[in-house]
């Protein structure tokens, strides 16, 4: 697979993946803001607004009817929180030119991702106004649905708390209230603005060639208006002495989450990450971590327990399906694992594994296009080249001295426990 | 060795049956770093009546999926997920309505992981100890599913529509019924099912398929002949409830409807009625159908509404579910649209149009090695050869798909279950 970072246009970047090990090619279209309160949900609500009509396809029957007549492409809004940077855009996917008996399918998807994006349905100034009420309500209902998912509601919950005076404790798709007062064309006038003052960050992968795919786009991009200066997106890394803040809340559900917020001054770019990764992997991901084998097979404790890291924002989360009455001694017990780690208390097999466990899942990487669409633009946001096979190289080398001083990195900060509401 | 080339598809498929009777499949992927080995099993939770030797069995709800849990202990305290840790593999594995299958996903020593993927699944290790403390763990994950209302809308549908088929009960069965399992039942059912007669392995990755039969052929054991399954009285039509309420934790009411059909034959037959239900779904209400245009400008459903078409043994239905402020409008409307579509018959271009979608994201499927995995075995287990889905397509004709539209989605077949918000959010 060849692969190469191009900048189209002044800020306009191209992620370029050539293969033809796939049936299926794709594409993203991303444009970074900074992650905000006030915008992250007008910013999320512009992608599924343009998906209701363009100057090619006029209404979403017609867009549909389009992606089945190309052999059954799809096209989807795309919105991503990697630190305090939000990417607001487009994903498609769809079948290779060379399975497509009659008619090539790659450049009318890239016609239609032009019109989608630069020649959206208007009324009067802005957005059609029924497209936008409608997908706003969507929006709406969406972000109420977030408690539906009681794992992923405790652990943003848990967010929220503890970086309560930080970008990072907005959501990827940001908070209902902000929806209010939007129209047509102030929202038009944002996707304008947008457009023209973000960095944009384009990823391909397919069987094109590099001429193919960057004469396409540059098709397309022409019409897009261009600002001179573009808006700053960063990640502020906190790391501050405080005591450990315990939160509750109580709801009518039958299994208890625990979620648990811990920092560390450790990000992608710091070369001690690869070593906070096997870390993350020895304490909590996959089925040999400390977690998953001493706090749910061995003790019972819970029905899951796992770590996950925000590479851009220093954070860990940990997060716990258990038992009401068995919040302290599940909290104890993860908080024990952490503590042996810290210690040095890891076996050579628990090393190994975990790294096996992160070089394989890097080296699988490039045979999944989501998951080298999303590396690419976090490497970007991030600042950094290499790919996954360096982090693998990386992570060939990591010592468990390293190891345990990046555990020792790690600060606990706060402490979410969602319990059942008292009959 | 037989070698099956499917010049259209770009696939090569090698095939062998090993002396112990296990089915075997290779795909080979050349240029790819990661080898999936799939070993799966025809038993899942709707095997809960069956006979062996005459000799007939009914057992607990939940032992398919108990079993999957149990089967990576090995004996002196061993588990195959640290062996398989050992030599850098991902195992997993899950239990459906009517498959349990174990798979690895693997860069490296492909024959080392394999090798433990076959051994663990071919050496039953139970006691006491470890049943009574997987009992802990399974009713945390049952309790868990109890929270979800994804899972459950359609659990409540599958009770509400049938009147006595297995598919009613949920996979993992309740905290009362796993507590009757025990590791004699658990015995009893690994010697019933996971004989290799009654399973298939798929391997699909940048290996060389001879070197996987030899090495297969040298670990798996014989086997007994395949049980044989009780699913009980053939279903009525007629749903046994129409309706099905709940409330839960949701934010907005969510609904699935099923519309019960006659049951698919063996072989082809199978995967041309999962075609024609398919396709019907995607006619009625699929993304481009005016129907579904219709309902999502009214704000009576949004982009996570699916219909689509099930098909086990004994059942099959026609469903349809996401969120709705008002799903009974939606059934309603769906009702309509279908004796509309009857009365006027389908249109030749969209019908050719639909067609070529399915048959597209058919083809992409593909790229997922865990679905070509999944799909052979499941395919194979219905007597149907997957990688014939094209001339299936191909077969398939508007007739049928109106034919089967104007038998199955009428109000006398219809089901609904649906989950509202326990109270009113601000």
């Amino acid at each position: 697979m060849h692969t190469e970072r191009l900048e189209l246009m002044p800020g306009v970047w191209l992620n370029f993946a050539q293969t033809d090990r796939f049936k299926t090619g794709c594409f993203s279209f991303n444009l970074l803001r900074p992650l905000a309160e006030a915008d992250a949900a007008p910013n999320a609500l512009l992608p599924s607004v343009l998906l209701r009509g363009c100057r090619l396809c006029p209404d979403m029957q017609a867009i549909s009817q389009r992606l089945d007549t190309l052999y059954g492409a799809s096209i989807g809004t795309l919105i991503r929180k990697k630190g305090e940077v939000q990417t607001v855009g487009l994903f498609a996917d769809f079948l290779e030119d060379r399975y497509a008996e009659s008619e090539p399918v790659f450049l009318q998807m890239v016609q239609l991702l032009g019109s989608l994006l630069f020649e959206p349905c208007m009324e009067q100034g802005g957005f059609v106004r029924e497209f936008l009420e409608g997908e706003r309500l969507n929006l709406a209902n969406t972000l109420d649905a977030r408690m539906n998912d009681m794992r992923s509601y405790a652990t943003a919950q848990m967010l929220k708390a503890m970086c309560r005076d930080e970008a990072y404790a907005t959501a990827r798709l940001g908070e209902k209230y902000t929806l209010e007062g939007l129209n047509g064309e102030t929202m038009y006038r944002r996707w304008q603005d947008m457009l023209a003052s973000s960095q944009v960050e384009l990823f391909y992968m397919g069987q094109q060639t590099k001429e193919a795919v960057t004469d396409g786009l540059l098709g397309i991009l022409e019409s897009m208006p261009r600002a001179r200066e573009l808006a700053e997106v960063k990640t502020e890394v906190v790391c501050h002495d405080r005591p450990v803040q315990y939160v509750q809340e109580e709801m009518d559900v039958t299994q208890g989450k625990l979620a648990l917020g811990l920092r560390t001054e450790i990000t992608a770019s710091d070369p001690r990450y690869p070593a906070l990764m096997v870390l993350n992997a020895v304490f909590g991901a996959g089925m040999t971590s400390k977690l998953f084998v001493k706090i749910r097979e061995e003790q019972s404790l819970c029905y899951f327990a796992n770590s996950g890291l925000d590479k851009f924002k220093g954070v860990m989360s940990v997060s716990s399906g258990i038992e009401f009455d068995k919040y302290q001694i599940a909290l104890d017990g993860i908080l024990h694992q952490l503590e042996l780690c810290k210690q040095g208390q890891i076996t050579e097999q628990e090393l190994e594994s975990a790294r096996g466990y992160l070089i394989s899942a890097s080296r699988t990487g490039r045979d999944n296009p989501v998951r080298l669409d999303d590396y690419a633009i976090g490497q970007a946001i991030a600042g950094l080249d290499g790919t996954m096979d360096d982090l693998a190289v990386k992570l060939q080398s990591v010592t468990m001295q390293q190891v345990v001083e990046a555990a020792n990195t790690l600060r606990l900060d706060t402490v979410y426990f969602l319990k059942g509401a008292e009959a | 060795m037989i070698e099956k080339p499917y010049p259209h598809l770009g696939e090569r498929v090698y095939e062998a049956r090993l002396s112990s009777g296990l089915l075997t499949r290779v795909v080979p992927k050349p240029g790819f770093a990661k080898t999936y080995a799939f070993l799966a099993v025809d038993y899942g939770s709707i095997d809960t009546r069956f006979s062996v030797n005459g000799v007939s069995h009914v057992t607990p709800e939940g032992v398919a999926h108990f079993l999957e849990h149990k089967m990576f202990d090995m004996p002196n305290d061993g588990n195959a997920m640290y062996q398989f840790s050992e030599v850098g593999g991902s195992p997993n594995a899950f239990t459906s309505y009517d498959i349990t299958a174990y798979y690895v996903e693997c860069t490296d020593h492909v024959a080392e992981n394999l090798k433990i993927l076959l051994e663990f699944v071919y050496t039953p290790y139970f006691t006491a100890e470890s049943v009574d403390k997987e009992q802990g763990i399974i009713a945390q994950e049952i309790r868990m599913y109890e929270d979800s209302a994804d899972s459950r809308v359609y659990e409540n549908l599958f009770a509400a529509a049938f009147a006595s088929h297995p598919i009613r009960n949920s996979i993992a069965g309740t905290v009362e019924s796993i507590g009757q399992i025990t590791d004699q039942t658990l015995y009893d059912c690994y010697r019933a099912f996971y004989t290799p007669a009654n399973m298939m392995l798929c391997v699909v990755g940048d290996v060389d398929p001879q070197t996987v039969f030899d090495l297969a052929e040298k670990i798996v054991p014989k086997g007994e002949a395949a049980p044989v399954r009780d699913y009980g009285e053939p279903e009525r039509m007629v749903p046994a409830n129409k309706r099905v309420e709940k409330k839960m934790e949701v934010s907005m009411p969510m609904f699935a409807m099923g519309f019960k059909t006659e049951p698919a034959g063996c072989g082809a037959d199978a995967m041309r009625q999962e075609i024609i239900g398919e396709l019907a779904a995607e006619i009625l209400v699929g993304e481009s159908s005016d129907l579904y245009t219709k309902l999502y400008e009214k704000n009576l459903i949004d982009s996570d509404f699916s219909a689509g078409y099930e098909g086990l043994k004994g059942v099959s239905m026609l469903t349809a579910g996401g969120d709705s402020c008002d799903p009974d409008a939606v059934m309603e409307a769906v009702l309509r649209e279908s004796e509309r579509i009857c009365a006027n018959g389908v249109d030749d271009s969209l019908f050719l149009r639909l067609k070529r979608s399915a048959l597209g994201r058919r083809t992409r499927g593909l790229d997922s090695f865990e679905s070509v995995c999944y799909r052979m075995c499941a395919y194979h287990f219905e007597g149907a050869d997957f990688f014939s889905f094209p001339e299936r397509f191909r077969e398939v004709e508007q007739e049928q798909v109106a034919e089967f539209l104007r038998r199955t989605v009428r109000e006398e077949r219809a089901a609904m279950s649906v989950i509202y918000p326990k109270q009113e959010r601000k």
